[in-house]
């Protein structure tokens, strides 16, 4: 075959020109969170004109290529039992070793298919001829994309594994990003399940005898953990049937006017389930503040600290349970 | 028109009312006086007022809830309010409206007996 | 996902259906109980104080979204004789009628974003929303 170097390699420039205008144009159109590997094997169905497409994942550990679901031109069972092994004596290796292309023009005298034992398989899902192309990311290898049967039944040339290797450079880089896409949701998810814990863990209440709650609090209030609070306290008393609760601010370092808007409305919510709120633990530092502040805590008990505070708990249930009996016992 | 009407029930010498469904204005203050009149029919000395299928309470009810309570006091009758929901408590609280001087319990069986204690009170300082 | 509701508010039962509405929208949303208490509740008092001060007026529910998260909107919107002072009426303590006021510091607290727009003649339009968390 001869050509006029300067008009063929004007050729070539244009049709690579095309090329690439046609994968751009295609790639375009690829959308984030939606399935990949069917994006990735629908555009390729239409850059090439072809009936199948399938890509295939290198697997580390079993050291073969895995088929990837959805395929096009496949069903999803067969396309993932689709294997192909590259381990040592494997007659794909030494393409997958040099990173080349390969082409299949015809599966049933294909020597590789044959000993591979893939002609079978290759005749249940209807694959007359084929090619497999490598997906490069950052120099390494991670699959192949494999496109089957030219709608023109046409053997695939050089120019189809041309574009297909342009295009499939494009594609390693949108795999990688939706593994990250996914692995960032995949963590951000469990973040907020461990965050959930966590907040679940800091408003714990405490059952101690009967009818008596202890809320320890630490730490600093903001208005989310103060709803928790508020929540995990009522929640505490329906569940314990507590009739006197103890909040106990020893650990609190600020009370603010929003921490002890909070604090009171806890306690009002407590005394509307019956349960009398017993307020503990407020530091000089805290008590000048909550004074300054001009916030009046006078319709809630206060005690100095939980020693304190448990002791008057227990004249107010011990007077509720022997007055309830008709008995008396002098105060 | 047929106002639904809420049941008040006898119990030994205390008089119980559960409210069951979504309390409209009108039917809230044909309850006041339902409750009312039984109270002076029947010389009880308390009142149970069960929320446990309450899951709003606005103001307005509140308020409902709050005159009940005082009403019935100047007739002789201690009233207790039992079975408030943790969201309702917290929705009411907020929303600062204070139920103040009504006493609360968590359920019934509570609700009975600080009833009973708040009335044996009351006729122990009665007694001197 | 349910759409917009509105709601005529004319008489008591108006109010009730509201809040019955609300609560449900509230919890097909996913707002947890305690939200759904609270939505059900500024629903109640905002249509109430519509029918108290203006006789009648509209209240429309509905979900709204952001890329980052969903909540609900309440829209309580009237013809009265509007609010002379936004900023009295929303001055915690302050009380018109027999001690009840018109409750709107505290219905604020229940919600997560409260707007008022009033001018004496020429009406009131409440907005308030509420996020998920």
């Amino acid at each position: 075959m001869t050509t006029e170097k300067s008009s063929a390699s004007t050729q070539e420039l244009e049709r690579q020109l095309e090329a690439l205008q046609r994968i751009a144009g295609v790639f375009g159109a690829m959308q984030k969170g939606q399935d990949i590997y069917d994006q990735i094997n629908r555009q390729v169905v239409e850059l090439l004109g072809v009936e199948k497409c399938a890509v295939l994942l290198y697997d580390q550990d079993r050291q073969c290529l895995v088929g990837q679901a959805p395929a096009v031109g496949v069903p999803n069972e067969d396309i993932r039992s689709y294997v192909i092994p590259l381990a040592g004596d494997s007659p794909a290796k030494q393409f997958w070793d040099m990173g080349q292309s390969f082409v299949v023009k015809d599966i049933d005298t294909d020597p590789v298919v044959q000993a591979l034992g893939l002609a079978d398989f290759a005749h249940k899902v209807g694959v007359k001829s084929t090619m497999l192309v490598g997906i490069r990311l950052e120099g390494q290898l991670i699959g192949v994309i494999q496109p089957s049967n030219r709608r023109d039944g046409m053997p695939f040339d050089e120019t189809d594994v041309r574009l297909l290797t342009i295009y499939a450079s494009q594609a390693a880089v949108a795999i990688e990003n939706q593994r990250l896409y996914q692995a960032i949701t995949a963590e951000r998810d469990r973040l907020a399940r461990v965050l959930e814990t966590v907040q679940e863990l800091s408003t714990p209440v405490v059952p101690v005898l009967e009818g008596i709650l202890i809320l320890p609090l630490i730490g600093f209030i903001d208005s989310d953990r103060a709803q928790r609070v508020m929540e995990g306290l009522l929640s505490g008393i329906v569940q314990y049937r507590a009739q006197v609760v103890i909040l106990d601010v020893t650990g609190v370092p600020v009370v603010d006017t929003g921490v002890a808007d909070h604090l009171v409305r806890a306690a009002r919510a407590a005394g509307l389930l019956g349960a009398q709120p017993i307020l503990v633990g407020i530091r000089p530092e805290v008590a000048q503040t909550i004074v300054g502040l001009g916030v009046h805590l006078h319709e809630i008990a206060t005690r100095g600290d939980l020693r304190d505070g448990l002791e008057y708990a227990l004249a107010v249930l011990h007077r509720k349970i022997v007055t309830a009996d008709g008995q008396r016992v002098g105060r | 028109m047929d106002i639904y009407r809420i049941p008040i029930l006898k119990i030994e010498d205390f008089l119980v009312a559960s409210i069951q469904t979504p309390l409209h204005d009108a039917a809230a203050v044909q309850f006041k006086d339902d409750l009312l009149q039984r109270i002076y029919e029947t010389k009880a000395r308390g009142f149970v007022l069960d929320l446990t299928a309450i899951d709003v309470v606005d103001s307005f009810m509140a308020r409902i809830v709050a005159d009940v309570a005082e009403m019935a006091g100047l007739m002789g009758a201690r009233v207790v309010v039992t079975g408030l929901q943790p969201a309702v408590a917290i929705s009411l609280v907020e929303l600062g409206v204070e139920m103040a001087g009504v006493t609360t319990a968590l359920d019934l069986d509570r609700g009975i007996r600080v009833l009973r204690r708040l009335v044996a009170s009351e006729a122990e300082r009665a007694d001197g | 996902m349910a759409e917009s509701l509105q709601f005529q508010i004319l008489s008591d039962l108006d109010i009730v259906m509201a809040r019955v509405e609300g609560r449900n929208m509230a919890r097909e949303l996913g707002f947890g109980v305690i939200d759904q208490a609270r939505i059900a509740t500024a629903i109640s008092e905002l249509s109430r104080n519509v029918m108290l001060y203006a006789g009648r007026g509209m209240v429309t529910l509905r979900p709204i979204e952001t890329p980052q998260r969903r909540g609900l909107e309440i829209v309580c919107a009237d013809s009265g004789p509007g609010i002379a002072d936004v900023n009295m009426v929303m001055r915690e303590g302050y009380s018109s009628r027999r001690g009840l006021g018109m409750g709107l510091p505290g219905t604020r607290r229940l919600m997560d974003e409260f707007e008022i727009r009033s001018r004496p003649g020429e009406g009131t339009v409440i907005t308030a929303r509420k996020w998920l968390r």
